[in-house]
């Protein structure tokens, strides 16, 4: 074979943010149209030529490597098929790197996500490249992207590729600006004026989709840094280093074709119809290419196989595909609906825009809309089920309505569980009193939470083996979201501004506020369980949105539990830097690597977070070794907490300062994140002022910025117990940042030195108590030191 | 078994390059099907072969059931098969090349000049005689003869039939092939020939996308006459662009229009000639998309509808709508992905390949051997293939 037409392939097969995890823990077990998704991956390299694809498989489980015998089988012999282990890989460079140790990568090869689903013919475009690297050997990238449809939420697209700026050189079709996700970017720079200047024939695209379809040389992996982990990384660590010019990168946009990635319940329904109303021409399920079906069309987009068994007056709609030896009763109607095999459907069932997995059951009179649901799931009669996703095996034996759950019914020991778990039935097995537990348990300190991540496993696996045994329903909700979440929360907040009484949310739904101060108190590790401030928190459920950090708005998008995981990763970074005194820029780009590797801009309120945190745990260290009486907390905690809070906050407020920037909304964010610890922690309660002085000293938060949010506090808020005590000196503050901001409008130069004298002055008046506490507590430490 | 296994890969590597739309030319898919039947046939001794044919053919027609031209090569195989090794005797076949080569005298006769010459240098083969040369009680009998026999071999004749005689009845077959593949080879030629009867000097033939048939015979025929040619564009696909150039680059003169000025220049137009992705047993057509409205302005109009074919592209099949013989599209070919937006989701965009034209709007087909009116397409179909050998009744 000659050398120069030897193409490799490389699948990275974890989509390291695949929310369909939750239902398929193994990699590559998604179907579309009942084909594993790799399969149309497979075909779209085959089809542009690939000889070899590797596979990065993440595990050795046996499903997989099924799974990569039945794509050799349909591939054909002339293309190889290689599985990559790379277990510890956790992002995408890691891969390729792992791929290069083990001198898998031979020459110019293909990147491409497991997700794919395209039918973009490449093949002209990579024997380009391949002459123009002969030529010039710096091109060592070429990004594949498409143009995108005008939609506003385009479900083709995931969070890592939402729409790219991009400039290209129109004659050498060279990358020369990169800005990933512009619409979401806090700072709305764009482009530097001087790329016109230098680029006479500049294209700017900001309707592309990157499709994740990369064509790299083997040197790509000298502009591999440290730090880089995504694609994106590696192309802005390219472009940073455009005046060296060691590395091009080309742009190719594709008008026509089709080209997706599914990594996400929405964007699986989404490809899944698109597929239908067949945009992947000439992969098409009647062609039955794939797999070893034999569907046939029928006109409006709908498919059967044989030996489908329908009942009288079924009314089959558009975009519907029916697997084999499926029995539908009676009087049924399905529309936008995908059923696989072996599945039996009662009568006068009503479905709509659902995908229905490999052998469930579905009794009489059910209703399913815009669900997802598993292999072998077994519904009970009369239940309404919408805008949910259930598990395989998971089993509802009662009449039930479930909206807006995602429900799990096993294998919780490979998932990571963050949210409480509920039982769908009311009259199931175990008691209530366990759950109570379980509760509190949520509620201790962070120190404990490994033990309370394990016991929560091992009560979870009890109660599923419980659920086995019984005759009762069997899964877990996995979170309350349901499919879509942006949807719906629309038309709730809709609804909540027409009917006032939606705060109190005495419906069985779980509401999305409710859902949200939930989140909080998990976040916050917060005693708000009480129940002297239950009643309080069902009124500010409501509001609690309107001023969210970034922090929990992020939970909208569906990232929440990385946002744990993310948070627990700077954790153990900054405990490491405190521990050994590192340097501070060491901890910055530390962070940011992670932050970049969790796609989170909000580093700065978690690193705020984070050092109250510790000053927390370092005053309840010293407080237990002085008092036992945990409940009252002792003055000395206080001032111990405030010192070494303060300390830290000096130490490291150049960290906090890198992230935030100029950004305000991010240091909103801060304010936020210091009221909401401080209202939920009585020993930081006191000197919560401090705090937003100690920010505003240091120049991280403006004026204008405070007192818009001091305004924006509500007075439902504001009547809170906590709050009160609080009010006064907070008050005093925010007068005082208004003289400030005043005056500094009328002359900023000459009133400097007075705001300082000014505020120094209130300060004093302020901590008059504090500080007689203060040299007390110094005196103690003193004597206990000796 | 090894070569089973290599033959096996052959077929698959075809099949997946059909499925992938990498062969699209249905005269490219009869030729390579011809030629992996070919191996087939190399490989298996005639017991297996009818059975491995099938098995075979089974895979090649599934990788695409609307490119039919890989069916009917398959099934013109099954078809010689069944009749080479179903005249068990020698003396069959005798009589058999007898009548052949009588019937090919009398058609020879009734050509033009030109066309036997022709046919002589390039070694043209008639092997499938005119039918009505034939009584049709005579050829009814013959397929009676060739179903009745086909099951007997199996038991007695293997046991009586000495092994030389077996390798005759391979021979022959492959003999039968060859005379199928010089049909196949000659095609465009022998189509092409006949052009000269159906275009007048100085007339305008409209025509419709791209037509290699239709091209080569309009090339034989502007070397002795004059005349123009309009082109249709045949949108979604708009081969007749390319049609065009092809067209201008031989100096005939050439008019493109867009589909929908067919009917408003038909008033012009002296004949449509037009080429044809299969013909149908009852005379009809599955086309391109488009050709079933052009074929209804040239009937408004009263003007000739002259459809060329070769004999790979004739099927054995009835449609009777539009939907049965048809496949649907990408809606990318019509539709701008990027300007889709949330509203126009909800449109359904239909994007079908094919048009069925019925055969009461065709005036003449073209074959390779003659003119032919639709209604009698049925027998040419019925002399080409048995309906006993539809591999899709298995």
């Amino acid at each position: 074979m000659d050398q120069d037409d030897y193409l490799q392939a490389i699948v990275v097969g974890c989509d390291f943010t695949d929310d369909l995890r939750q239902i398929t823990p193994q990699p590559f077990q998604t179907k579309i149209l009942n084909i594993p998704i790799l399969k149309y991956t497979i075909e779209f390299l085959a089809f542009n030529g690939v000889q070899e694809i590797i596979v990065h498989t993440g595990t050795s489980s046996s499903e997989t490597s099924d799974l990569l015998q039945e794509c050799r089988e349909f591939i054909g012999s002339k293309v190889k098929i290689i599985p990559f282990e790379g277990v510890d890989c956790t992002c995408t460079v890691d891969v390729l790197r792992r791929a290069q140790e083990e001198l898998l990568l031979k020459k110019d090869f293909l990147l491409v996500p497991g997700c794919l689903i395209s039918n973009i013919d490449i093949k002209d475009l990579v024997m380009r490249f391949k002459k123009r690297k002969k030529k010039d050997p710096r091109n060592i990238l070429e990004i594949i992207a498409k143009r995108s449809p005008t939609t506003n939420i385009s479900p083709y697209q995931n969070s890592e590729s939402a729409r790219p700026l991009i400039g290209v050189n129109k004659k050498t079709r060279e990358l020369v600006y990169f800005e990933e996700d512009y619409l979401n970017s806090k700072a709305k720079l764009g482009p530097p004026l001087s790329i016109f200047k230098d680029h006479p024939s500049l294209k700017i695209y900001s309707n592309l989709t990157d499709v994740n379809i990369y064509i790299c040389s083997i040197d790509i992996f000298s502009i591999f840094e440290i730090d880089s982990r995504t694609m994106n990384d590696v192309i802005n660590v390219a472009l940073g280093n455009a005046e060296i010019q060691t590395a091009k990168i080309t742009v190719t946009v594709f008008e026509k074709g089709y080209a997706a990635t599914v990594n996400s319940f929405p964007s699986m329904y989404k490809v899944s119809m698109d597929l239908l109303m067949r945009w992947l021409f000439p992969i098409v399920p009647e062609m039955n290419s794939l797999s070893n079906t034999n569907f046939r069309y029928y006109r409006s987009f709908s498919y059967r196989e044989d030996k489908v068994e329908l009942g009288k007056k079924i009314k089959i709609g558009e975009n519907t595909l029916i697997g084999q030896s499926v029995k539908i009763g009676h009087n049924s109607s399905l529309k936008n609906t995908i059923i696989d095999r072996n599945c039996t459907i009662g009568e006068n069932v009503k479905m709509k825009n659902c995908i229905i997995w490999y052998g469930v059951t579905i009794e009489d009179n059910v209703v399913l809309e815009d669900c997802v649901i598993g292999d072998h799931v077994f519904i009970n009669k009369n239940c309404v089920i919408k805008n949910c996703v259930l598990d395989n095996d998971t089993i509802i034996r009662e009449e039930k309505t479930i909206e807006n759950y995602k429900i799990c019914s096993q294998d919780f020991s490979n998932l990571k569980l963050k949210s409480t778990e509920i039982e769908i039935e009311e009259g199931s097995n175990y008691d209530i009193e366990d759950e109570g537990n379980y509760d509190d348990d949520d509620d201790d300190d962070d120190e404990n939470e490994n033990d309370d991540e394990n016991e929560r496993k091992k009560k979870l696996k009890e109660f599923d083996h419980k659920s086995i045994l019984g005759e009762n329903s069997k899964g877990f909700i996995y979170d309350n979201k349901g499919i879509y979440q942006r949807k719906i929360n629309e038309k709730k907040q809709q609804e909540a501004k027409e009917i006032e009484s939606y705060s109190t949310s005495s419906s069985e739904e779980y509401s999305d506020s409710e859902y949200y101060s939930d989140r909080q108190n998990e976040v916050n590790n917060s005693p708000n369980s009480n129940d002297s401030l239950e009643s309080n928190s069902d009124i500010e459920k409501d509001k609690q949105n309107d001023f969210m950090p970034k922090v929990f708005r992020n939970f909208e998008n569906g990232i929440e539990d990385e946002y744990d995981e993310y948070e627990k990763q700077i954790e153990i970074i900054f405990r490491k830097c405190l521990d050994k005194n590192y340097e501070i820029e060491f901890l910055v780009s530390e962070i940011r690597t992670t932050g970049i590797a969790y796609r989170m801009t909000d580093m700065g309120s978690v690193v705020l977070k984070l050092i109250l945190k510790i000053a927390n745990e370092h005053s309840s260290q010293t407080d237990s070794t002085t008092s036992n009486s945990s409940l009252e907390v002792s003055k000395d905690a206080k001032i111990n907490f405030f010192k070494k809070a303060n300390s830290l906050i000096d130490q490291y407020f150049g960290v906090i300062k890198e992230f935030i920037k100029e950004s305000q909304s991010l240091a909103l964010d801060l304010i936020q994140v210091i009221f909401r610890y401080c209202m939920d922690n009585e020993k930081a309660l006191s000197w919560y002022v401090h705090f937003l002085k100690k920010i505003y000293d240091l120049e991280i938060v403006e004026e204008e910025t405070m007192i818009n949010w001091f305004n924006s506090l509500d007075e439902k808020k504001k009547n809170s117990e906590s709050f009160q005590s609080i009010q006064e000196n907070l008050e005093k503050f925010v007068t005082f940042l208004q003289d400030a901001e005043e005056e500094s409008g009328e002359d900023e130069d000459e009133e400097y030195d007075e705001d300082e004298e000014y505020y120094e002055g209130e300060y004093d008046e302020n901590e008059e108590y504090d500080e007689e506490e203060y040299d007390e507590e110094e005196e103690y430490v003193e004597e206990e030191e000796n | 078994m090894q070569n089973k296994n290599s033959i096996k890969n052959i077929v698959d590597e075809f099949v997946r390059k059909v499925r992938r739309a990498e062969i699209t030319d249905s005269y490219q898919c009869a030729v390579q099907t011809w030629k992996i039947l070919k191996l087939i046939v190399a490989e298996f001794n005639e017991e297996d072969l009818f059975k491995e044919t099938k098995y075979f053919g089974k895979m090649l027609i599934n990788a695409n059931p609307l490119e039919m031209s890989i069916g009917n090569m398959v099934r013109r195989l099954l078809f010689i098969i069944n009749k080479e090794s179903g005249q068990g005797s020698k003396e069959n076949k005798n009589e058999e090349k007898q009548e052949e080569k009588s019937s090919k005298q009398e058609t020879i006769q009734k050509p033009n000049k030109t066309k036997i010459s022709k046919a002589k240098n390039h070694n043209f083969p008639y092997i499938s005689p005119p039918l009505r040369t034939l009584s049709h009680s005579k050829s009814l009998s013959d397929f009676l003869l060739l179903t009745e026999k086909k099951k007997k071999p199996s038991a007695l004749n293997i046991t009586l039939l000495t092994e030389p005689k077996k390798k005759n009845i391979k021979n022959e077959i492959q003999k039968s092939m060859i005379d199928v593949e010089e049909e196949l080879k000659f095609t465009y030629d022998a189509i092409s020939e006949q052009g000269i009867d159906l275009i007048h000097a100085n007339e305008i033939i409209l025509t419709f996308g791209y037509s290699k048939i239709a091209l080569e015979l309009f090339q034989e025929v502007y070397k002795t006459r004059k005349f123009e040619v309009v082109v249709a564009e045949s949108s979604p696909n708009y081969s007749g662009h390319k049609m065009a150039v092809a067209l201008s680059k031989l100096k005939i003169p050439t008019t493109l229009i867009n589909d929908s000025a067919i009917f408003s220049i038909m008033s012009k137009v002296n004949s449509v000639i037009v080429g044809t992705r299969f013909v149908m047993a009852n005379g009809g057509l599955i086309a391109d998309i488009g050709l079933h409205n052009l074929a209804i302005a040239a009937n408004v109009h009263s003007l000739p509808f002259i459809v060329l074919f070769g004999n790979y592209q004739l099927s054995p099949f009835f449609p009777y709508d539009q939907d049965t013989f048809n496949i649907m599209r990408s809606p990318d070919e019509i539709f701008d992905q990027s300007e889709m937006t949330n509203l126009s989701e909800k449109v359904h965009i239909i994007n079908p390949q094919f048009d069925y034209v019925p055969p009461n709007l065709i005036t003449l087909f073209i074959n390779n051997e003659n003119g032919q009116q639709p209604s009698y397409i049925y027998r040419i179909s019925q002399n080409q293939y048995s309906t006993k050998d539809f591999v899709e009744k298995d």
